[in-house]
């Protein structure tokens, strides 16, 4: 089936500053798709020229098989979009505000306006000013203004920016009950933590270059790569004990006493019971559990600084 | 088309309901007003001024005066021969208003067509260094052509208590230095920039309407709502002067088409230019004429004004810079005028012809020392039109959008 979203060789420069470096991605229908990096990555300039708010210095992007740049209307008609933070008419009502995006969308009827504010649950306030409404109300309004024409795409860029745990947790569940109808979801954010939990797969950008594409399992995959720190009374002999016996458990002494080794999947006997037949004390053993967090860290940040 | 529909309708709510359109129609409102009540008294003061009452008291004053001129012994005698002169035609005037006649008469078509004779004679007689004064009085000769072809005998020296449609004419004429241009741009000047400074403007672009689109329906809402702007506040202040000084005076003669050249003139034992009259291509039609037409003209150079405003909003991002920004470049642009009369390059300030009905009569040239004639100036403004809005356009459409 043909993506919802394809991106190809996309890049933006701005006279000698290279913001998006020829990147390349796709989302298939109903797929909930992360673009995780840190603040000033590249994400929101990605977002951006995805939207045709931005001119992309060269590559192609297609939503739905429409070209952005060629075929922008018909593309644009298959997508919703909050860019950043929903800055809508703070003079106009929620409703009034709804009005005016589904005029400009065409064939939008009041009955669709009114399910698309109760899906987002704002029945009551829809007739306030924006200007008296509180952030959260704001960053679902934004949701119903992206739903308004029931887009095949929804991108997103932070949008959890701002909202209460409790505003987060409606959030992704309006999310993950979109994409269970089949709507494709793009989401971009800085938080490992805040994409994990909705997205079946993310892409990691990091100084406007694609590090990698990965499933969330893939990524827990990776967490679950364990180490062990021993506390053993000769910690360089216990280095080139294991390093004799298991090189591919990566030995490395931490400090005085301390050797960190990857965890051997399955039984611990034969690693310990080489050190024991070399005549090491061992003192204690701790399992020490990397996060997702920390893999995250390891592709971006933690990459550069190696 | 339906989509063009769409975005003027989206604009002209947003219009109205961020009450931009509001406060400038009651600045305008007001200013009208104020005119109302200023023009109201003045005309009030000129009416007591020349009250019969009042000439007499006046004109008793200036006896008085003469007497004890004539009666001091320090003042020459020769001199005092002019003072009894002038002593027997106050007395002559005096007498006039104390018995309630008017004071001169009714100029008949045939009396006219004498003056005209004597002009013509004048004209004829002119010697070569002063040629450069019969434009004047060939104005004069249009002016009494147009009395006889009315068949109107006016009274050329009787008080004229002040017209709906003399007080109208000022106002087009003094609002189109400043109001005019400022209300339009008032009004429109945030059209763009105010959809960047809120940021409402990312909403707007992500959607499958062009941006050309988008920017021409912001523009043909923007001329709608100050042609609008426009024509309620020359339809209040036609309402407030009828209602004040009624109807009347609509023939009252209005010369158009007056140009100019230079003349250098021998004056006071000096060579000086002279801005002299060339009446050649005038003509001479009822002032009510003359103010309707001004009015139209009025709303057209609105569209140019509302242009200006428009393209500031588009070059600069935030609301507040794009307002200064187009208030200043209207008040430079009336400074500039002013400081730099008879400057030729002044023609290519889009500022300089906003003042259609007043380059339509021939007075703009005046003032400021310019050749130009209303053709002239209609070319000019399309063309600042048409240059600005492909500015605008072009910045608008190949802006990225990624602050």
């Amino acid at each position: 089936m043909q993506p919802v979203l394809q991106v190809e060789g996309l890049t933006k420069a701005i006279k000698s500053r290279t913001l998006v470096d020829n990147i390349s991605f796709e989302i298939g229908r109903g797929e909930v798709f992360g673009l995780l990096g840190p603040n000033g990555a590249g994400k929101t300039t990605t977002i951006r020229m995805l939207v045709g708010l931005a001119r992309p210095s060269s590559g192609r992007i297609a939503i739905d098989g429409h070209d952005v740049q060629k075929d922008r209307s018909a593309a644009m008609k298959r997508v919703g979009t909050i860019v950043e933070n929903p800055e809508l008419y703070p003079y106009l009502s929620g409703l009034e505000n709804l009005q005016q995006f589904a005029r400009l969308s065409g064939n939008i009827t009041e009955a669709r306006i009114r399910d698309v504010v109760r899906l987002v649950g704002l029945e009551e306030r829809i007739g306030d000013k924006v200007r008296r409404y509180s952030l959260g109300m704001r960053q679902r309004l934004g949701v119903a203004q992206a739903l308004l024409h029931d887009p095949a795409l929804l991108i997103l860029d932070e949008p959890t920016n701002g909202l209460d745990p409790s505003g987060i947790r409606e959030f992704r569940e309006l999310l993950r009950s979109l994409a269970a109808q089949g709507t494709s979801i793009l989401i971009s954010s800085h938080l490992l933590a805040e994409i994990e939990l909705v997205c079946d797969r993310v892409g990691v950008i990091q100084q406007g270059k694609w590090v990698t594409t990965a499933t969330v399992h893939d990524l827990q995959q990776r967490s679950q790569q364990n180490r062990l720190i021993l506390h053993v009374d000769r910690a360089e002999l216990a280095h080139d004990t294991v390093w004799s016996v298991a090189s591919d458990l990566q030995p490395v002494v931490e400090g005085p006493g301390l050797l960190s080794v990857d965890r051997p999947s399955g039984s611990l006997n034969a690693l310990l019971g080489s050190l024991i037949k070399a005549n090491i004390e061992i003192l204690r053993i701790e399992e020490q559990s990397s996060t997702l967090e920390d893999v995250f860290l390891e592709m971006t940040g933690g990459n550069q600084r190696a | 088309m339906r989509e063009i529909v769409a975005i003027i309708q989206n604009e002209w709510i947003k219009l109205l309901r961020r009450r931009r359109f509001l406060v400038v129609l009651l600045l305008s409102l007001a200013v009208v007003g104020l005119f109302s009540v200023g023009s109201y008294y003045e005309a009030k003061q000129m009416e007591r001024y020349n009250s019969p009452e009042y000439q007499q008291q006046m004109l008793e004053d200036q006896l008085r005066h003469l007497d004890e001129m004539i009666a001091d012994e320090n003042i020459p005698a020769a001199d005092k021969e002019h003072m009894k002169l002038e002593r027997t035609n106050t007395q002559e005037r005096l007498d006039r208003v104390k018995s309630g006649q008017p004071s001169g008469t009714k100029m008949t078509a045939e009396m006219l067509r004498t003056q005209i004779e004597q002009i013509k004679e004048n004209i004829k007689n002119l010697p070569p260094d002063q040629k450069w004064q019969s434009g004047d009085m060939e104005q004069q000769i249009l002016t009494y052509e147009y009395y006889i072809a009315r068949d109107m005998t006016p009274n050329l020296e009787d008080f004229r208590p002040a017209s709906s449609w003399q007080m109208i004419e000022t106002f087009l004429m003094i609002g189109a230095m400043v109001l005019f241009p400022l209300l339009a741009v008032l009004l429109v000047a945030d059209m763009v920039s105010g959809e960047m400074t809120g940021g409402t403007i990312k909403l707007l672009l992500a959607r499958p309407a062009s941006r050309s689109k988008i920017l021409f329906g912001k523009y043909i809402t923007s001329l709608i709502a100050s042609i609008i702007l426009i024509a309620l506040l020359l339809g209040a202040l036609t309402g407030a002067m009828f209602a004040l000084f009624g109807t009347d005076g609509y023939e009252h003669p209005k010369t158009i088409g007056v140009r100019h050249y230079e003349e250098q003139v021998m004056m006071g034992g000096q060579m000086q230019t002279i801005f002299a009259v060339d009446a050649s291509n005038a003509k001479v039609i009822p002032l009510g004429t003359f103010v309707l037409n001004g009015m139209l003209l009025t709303v057209a150079a609105t569209v140019a004004m509302t242009t200006l405003g428009f393209f500031c909003s588009t070059m600069v991002r935030s609301a507040a810079v794009s307002t200064g920004l187009a208030m200043g470049v209207v008040v430079c642009g009336t400074i500039v005028t002013q400081v730099s009369m008879g400057s030729e390059w002044l023609k290519w300030l889009p500022t300089t012809h906003f003042n259609l009905p007043s380059i339509y009569s021939g007075e703009v040239g005046q003032m400021f020392r310019l050749h130009i004639t209303l053709g002239e100036s209609a070319l000019w403004l399309i063309g600042w039109t048409v240059a600005l809005y492909l500015i605008g356009q072009w910045r608008f459409t190949k802006q990225d959008l990624l602050g």
